[in-house]
């Protein structure tokens, strides 16, 4: 994938047809390139086509709904996914975060909250090729150029985000790192108050790590045990 | 085991073995006469006696060979001196008649037992007649082991079919109490199974009504749930787009103070939507609320690193101080937004740069204890005529929560009901040194 090309395309897929206008017309204010689809199953297709840096899906949606989408569309691209609800329930949100979204918004959002969240993610996956040198912890090693993980010998399959979240837990394998921190290196953004979105990353990256290999350090933060490679 | 099964089943078993007793206990204390192979014996031997007496030896093993044939009995008869007269079977009777007029202790192969009569004839010989007789009820409680023997018996039976009896009468009961109460739990898909639905009595009856109405709460439940889920989309969708539309305004230049006013409108609206789909859903939650164990002293961790966040930005402190492990049966998702909104509140109402203090004791659970929470912040506290009103939805202190404060006065009304869901209790009270605290009880799990 060429990621020069298609960084700053977005692809909204949303019903409501008012807001995309002006999301359109607010996101080209800020140099990006918007596409709108305005139902499930055109949204899945269009963003299938590698053709975007950046997926805004609402989970309401007629025809397919986002959870969908967001469920078939992991199945063949790890494009990063921004999820809007208008629904208060967090159950929807978690699951959305579980399946693959990146970061949450409500509805009605700010709209300088919006961008700065999408910069965040973009500014995320383009520091893919930032470092080379593998990381390596026990038996779990992290090759950042290529954005590979392996516990043992068997590859990891990651999201981006478990990807970034398990490298900052790496750099400071053995310590405590806080909640703070990590949502501000993975999300690129601050984290709020009741914002849950890095303790649903981190829950998806422990089970597929097993084996309690991440600790919650209650109130503070995670850390990650580093164990011996096994003989 | 359940214990309207142990009632029925024990009423039942009573009955059969208090019965059995009075039938037994009948037979036992009946008359000798009335024991009919006794009087038959009897008329035998008076019988073969007569024959004796008028006709000789002869004619009386004419009797008892009619006897053999016609009962299958064995006997022999004697004089008085114990020499065999007649009967084809006196070589068995071998120890005769020196044992008098008894019964045996034993009854032979096939079930009978040996029989002697003394007797005086009518022209005043006295003869012995050694008959066979069967096994008869006066010798049921012959020895302790038959005895224990027969009455397990009696018992197993007994119990077997009262058991079989009370299971297809408690059951559908016990069935029926444990659909209602999964769905007292939460489970409202729970239904009573078809087995008892179908039957064709009253507990059929009962079965078919309970799921009808099972339904209709269900029905009614997820169809005020997507009334509400549809109410807050509804509502939001045209929020976001004014949010936008005067960002767009904004950026364009328009820097009029009236947008920041609406821009603020917009958000005081969402914040009221939000309060108000928490109440709904508190509401409907006390139905459909998923009971499990869970600790409270780490939610309570997790909430008070939430509101420290929150707090700094006003320069003030929360201080948690913990309890170990407290082990509380309830909603997490609603005891952690009735606990949020307490804290939260607390967080907003205490002055720049103090502290919020959280302390957690937890009682002895043994006891069905409570564990209790207080949450002090050093704000201006409430009037002390205002302590109870503060948990009505809506309400406003006068002198404190003005439109500013941006709070829509649900806070500790959604806390309020979840405690009381969660059969605990809550209270406000102002600080001696000023500021409020609010205390909140609910029961440890057991």
């Amino acid at each position: 994938m060429n990621a020069e090309s298609t960084v700053e395309r977005i692809l909204i897929i949303d019903d409501d047809t008012a807001l995309c206008e002006l999301l359109i017309e607010r996101l080209q204010d800020d140099e990006f390139v918007t596409e709108a689809v305005h139902d499930g199953v055109r949204g899945l297709e269009r963003a299938r086509s590698g053709e975007h840096g950046l997926v805004v899906l609402d989970l309401m949606l007629p025809g397919l709904n986002g959870i969908e989408v967001l469920r078939q569309l992991r199945h063949t691209s790890d494009v990063p996914v921004l999820i809007l609800t208008a629904r208060d329930e967090d159950v929807e949100r978690i699951l959305g975060l579980e399946i693959g979204a990146d970061d949450y918004l409500a509805k009605p959002f700010n709209p300088r909250e919006l961008i700065a969240r999408i910069r965040a993610i973009l500014r995320r996956s383009l520091r893919a090729s930032g470092e080379e040198r593998p990381l390596k912890a026990g038996d779990l090693q992290l090759n950042p150029s290529t954005r590979e993980a392996f516990l043992g010998q068997k590859p990891l399959p990651l999201t981006s985000v478990e990807f970034s979240l398990l490298e900052t837990l790496l750099h400071e394998a053995g310590r405590t790192v806080s909640r703070e921190h990590l949502t501000e290196t993975v999300l690129g953004r601050e984290l709020r108050p009741f914002d849950r979105v890095i303790d649903v990353h981190v829950s998806n990256l422990r089970r597929k790590l097993g084996n309690e290999r991440i600790k919650t350090v209650r109130g503070t933060g995670y850390l990650l045990v580093a164990r011996p490679a096994p003989r | 085991m359940p214990r309207l099964f142990v009632k029925v089943f024990l009423g039942f078993w009573a009955t059969v073995i208090v019965v059995g007793i009075a039938l037994v206990l009948s037979f036992v204390f009946t008359p000798n006469g009335s024991y009919l192979p006794w009087q038959d014996a009897r008329s035998t031997a008076r019988e073969v006696i007569r024959e004796m007496d008028r006709h000789g030896p002869a004619a009386a093993a004419r009797v008892l060979s009619r006897l053999e044939r016609s009962q299958g009995l064995e006997a022999c008869l004697y004089d008085d001196q114990g020499t065999p007269i007649a009967g084809n079977h006196c070589g068995t009777f071998s120890d005769g008649p020196m044992r008098g007029n008894m019964i045996p202790d034993r009854p032979n192969s096939s079930g009978m037992y040996r029989n002697m009569m003394r007797l005086p004839s009518a022209n005043g010989k006295v003869y012995v007649l050694e008959t066979q007789l069967p096994w008869g009820p006066r010798q049921i409680h012959h020895t302790v082991f038959e005895f224990a023997l027969h009455w397990l018996v009696v018992l197993l039976v007994s119990s077997a079919i009262c058991y079989l009896l009370t299971l297809r009468l408690t059951r559908p009961i016990l069935r029926l109490g444990e659909a209602s109460r999964q769905i007292s739990e939460g489970n409202l898909q729970a239904r009573v199974p078809p087995a008892v639905e179908a039957r064709r009595d009253e507990f059929g009856d009962l079965a078919r009504d309970f799921n009808t109405m099972a339904e209709r709460i269900e029905d009614l439940l997820s169809s005020h749930r997507q009334l509400i889920s549809d109410v807050s989309h509804e509502l939001r969708s045209p929020l976001t787009r004014i949010q936008l539309a005067v960002d767009l305004v904004r950026k364009r230049g328009g820097d009029d103070p009236a947008l920041s006013r609406v821009q603020a409108d917009v958000e005081r609206l969402e914040h009221l939507i939000a309060r108000l789909l928490t109440v709904a859903r508190v509401e409907a939650g006390a139905a459909a609320a998923k009971w499990e164990r869970f600790d409270v002293n780490g939610l309570l961790a997790e909430i008070a690193a939430d509101a420290q966040l929150e707090a700094r930005q006003r320069e003030c402190t929360v201080v948690f101080s913990e309890a170990g492990a407290c082990i509380v049966m309830g909603d997490e998702h609603l005891l952690r937004s009735a606990l949020e909104n307490v804290v939260r509140n607390a967080v907003y109402y205490t002055s720049p740069g103090t502290e919020i203090l959280i302390t957690l004791t937890p009682g002895a659970a043994a006891a069905g204890g409570m564990m209790v929470l207080e949450v002090s912040d050093h704000g201006p506290g409430v009037p002390e005529s205002e302590l109870l009103s503060i948990f009505r939805p809506f309400y406003r202190v006068g002198n404190a929560r003005d439109q500013q404060s941006g709070g829509a006065g649900l806070g500790l009304a959604i806390a309020s009901r979840v405690v009381q869901l969660h059969r605990g209790t809550i209270v406000a009270s102002n600080r001696p040194g000023g500021g409020l605290q609010v205390t909140i009880r609910l029961p440890l799990a057991q």
